[in-house]
């Protein structure tokens, strides 16, 4: 993985409905790359690579959205402190102590009661979302004003970090390594010639309005417009390698493998996609590993696979610890395994015959 | 009927492996409709055309799924561990015999300490014997599923009981009708859905893909007339139910009109069904496209989702009888 791009596109701010930073980002990337580039109505970046020869056999749309967690500008106090209401759904205790940027690119820290004041049952629950608020510094309204609207965005202070073993850290990684990975397959695509023989056409799906989703996602518009054949959701996913867990129930960990998923809540996989994804891993030797239960957290698949009249969907998950924190923490390795099996989906063996996925 | 009803029952159909269900009832359908064919999904639609000009279009739709298990997860000693698929309960599903499609057998049991109204995904599993987890993933693979082991035992004045009579007879209905119906006054799609019993996923692809002017759907329902249950105006015996209402649709009143005359000039026994809590694919096939008229008919259940599913074989004869009624109807 591109790990000088993730970087910055890590760095962008750019929570659900304030996606377009980001999205330039990634349109100054690929625009060179893609047959087409255009953005829908919602704000998805929808990119397309054509097979150079002959017509397409089928399409297929790979999405990774481009939002993250974050929140906006609720209220602006007498006192100058911002009140926030939060985007997605993140725990107050990722937020506490914590500092914040504006898109209008305001800085500030996220307060809440000090642990001395607190009552004993204060002490062992959450923070209260409304008892948030941003301290900026600012002793009035009228200086707050001057730099933060009301509706302004904000999110995590865009830090990044390399740790140890290939593990990095820093806010939205798990989203936008993903991101990063569809951008490397499409500069792959043109820099090996796959182009050339590959057999399906490719629609790159860079989504909006995930992270708020519940029933209806920025993606959904896309699969309606474009109806692929089939579709390949790319996302970050739980890590559930911490104390605590029982081993049973722990699975997909970062650093393990892609996380392929038979099922969750609400999608079951097509059921040769998730064989093929297997197969082809096991063929190639590329890492993998299972979600630790079939009935885990929803994709954007949930709905992209009731589109029209249905559309056969794979969910290939990049296992993330501290998911949707300032810190979240993924593993280079996971990311390359994912990128390496794409790959198969345009890759043409030696003897011409194309092996891997969905044959 | 009966025995009709087993073979459907016997094909195993857990939700998003429903496979060998659409395959044995492909087969038993074709000879009385003009078309069969599946969709990206898993749904089997079987067309029959109308006669005369521009036919409206009639869906019928029930589930061929079942609930069930999906294996999530070997341990070391080769024991299973499994999410559920749709709504099992593991307290009902508990120290029963579980089947996988490929014939392997296992036994559904809880952790010893657990009490009743505790189990879940996380202290159950499944036995199949095997040595341990090497032994185990010769015969499993994640993804896999299983179901409890189907039954179909006839109880005293029609009644009979089993798994997966929920919806396997909804399908059994639909392919008496296909055969009984004596003409086809419009496009009649006969379709059997996938995915229902996880939240009614397959009858919306299909719905959309058939945009239909009419829908009903046939699914079970639910019995006021067992010991310490609420209040429920349905029984097991007094007639196929009509629905009204569940949390997912608001049956169309030219529906509900239709088939309490068609009900009224075959001599049928019926009732009226309004479901608190649970819905069918009527739910979205109502929501196609620009919207159609939609129903549904439910068969009188008693112990729903459990290995003893309960119902009366004259409530289904009665289901049936209405279902060809409307086939022979020209809608407008």
């Amino acid at each position: 993985m591109n790990t000088e791009l993730l970087q910055r596109l890590g760095a962008a701010v750019a929570p659900s409905g304030a996606e377009h930073d980001v999205a330039a980002l990634i349109g100054e990337e690929i625009a060179p790359l893609c047959d087409s580039i255009s953005y829908d109505k919602l704000g998805n970046l929808i990119a397309v690579i054509s097979p150079k020869r002959g017509e397409p056999r089928s399409r297929i749309m790979l999405t990774a959205h481009m939002d993250e967690v974050g929140f906006l500008v609720k209220s602006i106090e007498n006192d100058g402190r911002v009140r926030i209401s939060l985007l997605g759904d993140i725990s107050t205790d990722t937020l506490t102590g914590r500092r914040v940027v504006f898109d209008s690119g305001a800085v500030g820290v996220v307060v809440t009661k000090p642990i001395h004041l607190m009552s004993g049952r204060e002490r062992e629950t959450t923070a209260d979302r409304d008892g948030l608020y941003i301290e900026l510094g600012n002793t009035s309204r009228e200086e707050t004003e001057d730099i933060v609207s009301l509706g302004d965005y904000g999110t995590f202070e865009p830090k990044f970090t390399r740790l140890r073993g290939g593990y990095v850290a820093g806010k939205a990684l798990g989203g936008r390594a993903c991101v990063t990975l569809l951008i490397d397959m499409i500069r792959t695509i043109r820099e090996k010639g796959y182009d050339e023989t590959m057999s399906d056409e490719l629609y790159f799906v860079f989504t909006v309005k995930r992270e708020i989703a519940r029933t209806y996602y920025g993606a959904d518009a896309a699969a309606f417009a474009l109806m692929p054949d089939r579709a390949i959701v790319l996302d970050a996913a739980p890590s559930a390698d911490f104390q605590g867990v029982p081993r049973e129930r722990r699975g997909a960990h970062a650093g393990g493998g892609i996380q392929i998923a038979p099922a969750d809540m609400k999608t079951i996989y097509d059921r040769s996609m998730f064989a093929d994804a297997v197969e082809c891993c096991e063929k190639y030797g590329i890492p993998y590993q299972y979600p630790p239960t079939a009935d885990g957290p929803a994709t954007e698949a949930q709905t992209i696979h009731k589109i029209g009249a249905g559309i056969p969907t794979l969910f290939l998950g990049l296992a993330t610890r501290n998911l949707r924190s300032g810190a979240e923490i993924i593993n280079e390795r996971d990311a390359d395994a994912i990128g390496d099996l794409l790959l198969h989906l345009v890759k043409k063996e030696r003897n011409g015959y194309q092996q891997c996925l969905f044959n | 009927m009966f025995v009709q009803l087993k073979k459907f029952m016997m094909a195993d159909g857990v939700s998003g492996d429903e496979k060998n269900v659409s395959a044995v009832i492909a087969a038993e359908i074709a000879p009385y409709v003009d078309e069969v064919y599946s969709d990206a999904m898993g749904n089997l639609i079987a067309l029959k055309k109308g006669r005369g000009e521009n036919p409206k279009k009639l869906m019928l739709a029930a589930h061929m799924d079942e609930i069930g298990f999906m294996v999530n997860y070997i341990d070391d000693r080769g024991y299973l561990r499994v999410s559920k698929m749709g709504g099992i309960m593991f307290n009902a599903a508990a120290y029963a015999e579980v089947v996988f499609a490929s014939g392997l057998k296992g036994v559904l049991v809880p952790e010893p300490t657990v009490p009743a109204s505790d189990y879940k995904s996380a202290n159950v599993y499944v036995d199949i014997g095997a040595k341990n987890k090497k032994d185990a993933e010769r015969r499993v693979k994640i993804g896999d599923t299983c179901r409890l082991s189907p039954s179909l035992t006839k109880l005293l004045n029609g009644r009979v009981y089993g798994r997966p009579i929920d919806d396997r007879i909804g399908c059994l209905m639909l392919f008496e009708a296909a055969k009984s119906a004596k003409r086809f006054e419009n496009d009649t799609y006969f379709v059997f859905t996938v995915q229902e019993e996880v939240g009614v996923r397959g009858a919306k692809t299909s719905a959309f893909a058939i945009m239909p002017d009419y829908a009903v759907a046939v699914d079970i329902g639910g019995s006021g007339d067992i010991p310490g249950c609420k209040p429920f105006a349905v029984n097991l015996g007094e007639g196929i139910a009509i629905k009204l209402k569940d949390s997912m649709v608001i049956s169309h009143k030219t529906m509900v009109d239709l088939m309490k005359k068609l009900a009224d000039d075959n001599k049928v026994p019926y009732q009226f069904e309004i479901l608190e809590k649970g819905g069918t694919d009527t739910g979205v096939m109502q929501q196609a496209g620009g919207g159609c008229i939609a129903g549904a008919l439910s068969v009188p259940t008693r112990y729903g989702h459990t290995g003893v599913e309960t119902i009366d074989m004259n409530d289904v004869t009665g289901g049936v009888r209405i279902l060809a009624a409307l086939c022979e109807t020209k809608l407008a």
